[in-house]
């Protein structure tokens, strides 16, 4: 329990000391599977929250809100994510394992967590004036996780600049070719389901 | 009807694939004589009704006369309404309770002699009982009074300048309350003619922009003189009629206007008044009407082959206005600022229905409308539901809240689809300084920049309240923060802790 708070804790510090907070997280023993998915289900706790009370002024109240498919929405991106970054350096000569993508990835999640917890209050705070404030917040959130991101996975596979780039790049590709896979797999499976569904009608018919 | 609703949409569908245009301006109305409203996404949203029909005057064996072709209606500020026969040259002359009360037929000249009209166009009367005759047959305007006495005889003005028409045909003839005549003129697109109150021609008013797109503009740059000669040459737009309100602003209506530019204005939402069927001018001839819902009052956002062609205006109470639409004879009435409040009517041969509607007017808050085809007066008087909206905006304009407000609750009881009388609601209780209740009938309206203000509002008075209590709380902090670096300095120094570098090395 107290390991996890001190891992938690060093998630802040590695949000402002990235390069020296990834190094240590793999081989100083500083970060930890376990924390990892703390900080991945808080990510998703903060953005169900985000859809539910985020003032009206901002984005405002659905009626219609789905929590399942942002859950769903959010695994689905970490998994693909971390699935096409593994694929992609471990042909790239990365030197993370699956465990150390997972971890890093859901480490670099820590300033969207915090920025998007003082945006949901200042939502409620704010108006339509200060809204250019509001969203220079939501960019901020958002280019620091690719900013930790892309550090990320610099520190953890050992990789230039420039490799990382062309990495990440073809790791946005891969996660597109995850998601047709599943389509592809979901619309077969259908395909087979109704197939076995029809011929047992049609025994239960030529039988009963 | 089902189906037949089905192959029309397939339709309509169809044809908005292979145009390319947007779908909002290719559907109908399923109905065809029903109150309506439209949203925000310009789709028909049903309303109680507004006006229902209460009875209708028979123009057709009018004191003897053989009436055959209706042509305008004039309706004085006392109910007293003036009905032209362009075929006859008559004018029939009603009361306020729409029973006939004679005719004029004759007039006579200032030196004597008697004329009668040909084939006259418009007939306007002024509240001092002035006539304004547009005798388009004998190209002029005839002053006169009630008696037919002509006090004035308005020409072609020698004077006239940039147009080659040889021929003055006056069609629709207004005039302020200092006795200045504006009149539409067919032919002339220049705007509308001024006249002094002694007929003297002094200049155009208000014409309507030409629009061509930029397409033909760069083609017509190549073309050769003979090919441009062959060309339709492109004039602006000509007012079809005009009104006058109490304010002496001019209310023009305007109907060849082409279906792609009425499409574009809708779906792009565009407020400036470039395209527009109706325009309340000024002295100076600029458009002052309002638009400021997110359509511009144009009639139907939705149609099927062409767009509403509106033909006349009726000036309401409260500073409603109502457009009558020919082409779907239905009636568009928007409040002072173009909002929709309620749009009614069509053609058709059931009770209430009209034919070939072509002008409208409000005698007090009942409308009425001359039907050429019919050949008849048709009445419409408000339901509760329509009184109710327009008295609201009366009491709105006077600054009279507490009734406004009153009024749209139960507008909002009796039609909780409309958003304007929530906005209303709102402003209400904005202006009387309940904000928090005011942000909630805006959320409810989906109005967010007046909830905005109401929210600054209400951040205002509350950081008021609070600010001594942050500020003191910082101070406090600040204090108890750099008070303990003093405190712990002070006890090093006292116990003899407090060593500087200089001293250690000594």
């Amino acid at each position: 329990m107290k390991k996890t708070l001190k891992e938690l804790k060093y998630s802040l510090y590695l949000s402002v000391h990235p390069f020296k907070g990834f190094w240590d997280i793999k081989y100083e023993k500083e970060g930890s599977l376990k924390t990892a998915i703390i900080l991945l289900t808080m990510t998703i706790l903060v953005t169900i929250a985000e859809n539910v009370w985020t003032g009206y002024l901002f984005g405002g109240v659905s009626v219609h809100y789905n929590m399942l498919l942002t859950v769903s929405s959010l695994l689905f991106l970490y998994f693909a994510w971390c699935t096409a970054n593994w694929c992609l350096t471990c042909l790239s000569d990365g030197k993370g394992t699956f465990k150390d993508i997972a971890i890093f990835t859901a480490y670099s999640m820590t300033p969207y967590i915090i920025i998007r917890l003082i945006m949901i209050v200042v939502s409620n705070t704010f108006i339509l004036r200060e809204e250019v404030f509001y969203n220079m917040l939501g960019g901020l959130s958002l280019t620091w996780v690719a900013f930790l991101l892309i550090t990320g996975m610099l520190t953890t596979h050992h990789f230039t600049l420039t490799r990382t780039l062309v990495v990440l790049l073809f790791t946005l590709v891969g996660m597109i070719v995850i998601a047709l896979l599943i389509v592809l797999v979901f619309a077969m499976l259908q395909e087979v389901l109704s197939f076995v569904s029809t011929v047992v009608d049609e025994l239960l018919l030529r039988y009963s | 009807m089902k189906l037949k609703k089905t192959i029309l949409a397939l339709c309509v569908a169809g044809t908005v694939l292979g145009s390319g245009i947007r779908a909002e301006a290719y559907y109908t109305p399923p109905s065809n004589n029903y109150t309506y409203i439209y949203n925000e996404f310009g789709w028909v949203v049903e309303t109680p009704d507004a006006y229902e029909f209460a009875y209708s005057v028979d123009l057709r064996a009018l004191d003897g006369y053989d009436v055959t072709n209706l042509i305008d209606m004039c309706v004085k500020e006392n109910g007293e309404l003036f009905v032209l026969e362009t075929t006859l040259g008559v004018v029939f002359c009603f009361d306020s309770q729409q029973n006939y009360v004679g005719v004029m037929k004759e007039f006579t000249m200032p030196d004597g002699s008697v004329t009668t009209l040909s084939k006259p166009e418009g007939i306007y009367v002024s509240e001092k009982d002035e006539m304004y005759i547009c005798d388009t047959g004998n190209s002029r305007v005839l002053v006169c009074d009630r008696k037919g006495n002509v006090s004035l005889e308005v020409v072609k003005p020698e004077n006239i300048i940039g147009t080659s028409v040889s021929s003055f045909l006056p069609i629709k003839a207004v005039a302020d309350s200092a006795g200045r005549i504006s009149i539409v003129a067919r032919n002339v697109n220049r705007g509308i003619m001024q006249f002094t109150k002694e007929g003297v021609f002094t200049g155009y008013m208000g014409a309507p922009a030409v629009q061509v797109d930029a397409l033909t503009k760069l083609l017509r740059k190549f073309y050769s003189d003979e090919q441009l000669a062959t060309m339709t040459t492109y004039v602006p737009t000509e007012y079809n009629n005009i009104k006058i309100d109490g304010n002496n602003f001019i209310w023009g209506t305007i109907s060849a206007i082409s279906n792609n530019s009425v499409i574009s204005t809708i779906s792009g939402k565009d407020l400036s008044g470039k395209v527009t069927p109706i325009k309340k001018l000024n002295m100076m001839g600029t458009d002052v009407l309002v638009r400021k819902d997110v359509y511009p009052p144009i009639g139907d956002l939705m149609f099927v082959e062409s767009p509403s062609k509106i033909v006349d205006v009726g000036l309401g109470p409260n500073k409603i206005y109502t457009m009558l639409d020919s082409t779907q004879g239905r009636f568009f009435t928007y409040n002072n600022d173009g909002i929709l409040l309620y749009a009614f009517g069509g053609k058709g041969t059931a009770k209430g229905e009209v034919q070939t509607p072509i002008a409208i007017d409000y005698v007090s808050d009942k409308i009425v409308v001359l039907d050429s085809g019919l050949r008849s007066l048709l009445v419409y008087e408000p339901t509760l539901y329509g009184g109710l909206l327009v008295s609201a905006e009366g009491y709105f304009l006077a600054g009279n809240y507490t009734d406004a407000n009153n009024a749209w609750k139960q507008v909002t009881e009796l039609n909780s689809n409309f958003k304007y009388p929530y906005i209303g609601l709102g402003n209400a209780e904005y202006n009387s300084g309940k904000y928090e209740e005011a942000m909630d009938y805006y959320e409810y309206a989906d109005a967010r920049t007046p909830y905005s203000n109401a929210k600054e509002k209400l951040r205002k008075a509350s950081l008021s309240v609070s600010f001594p209590y942050i500020v003191s709380a910082i101070l406090v902090f600040i204090v108890l923060f750099v008070g303990k670096g003093i405190f712990l300095r002070i006890r090093k120094y006292v116990r003899g802790e407090l060593v500087t570098y200089g001293e250690e090395e000594e």
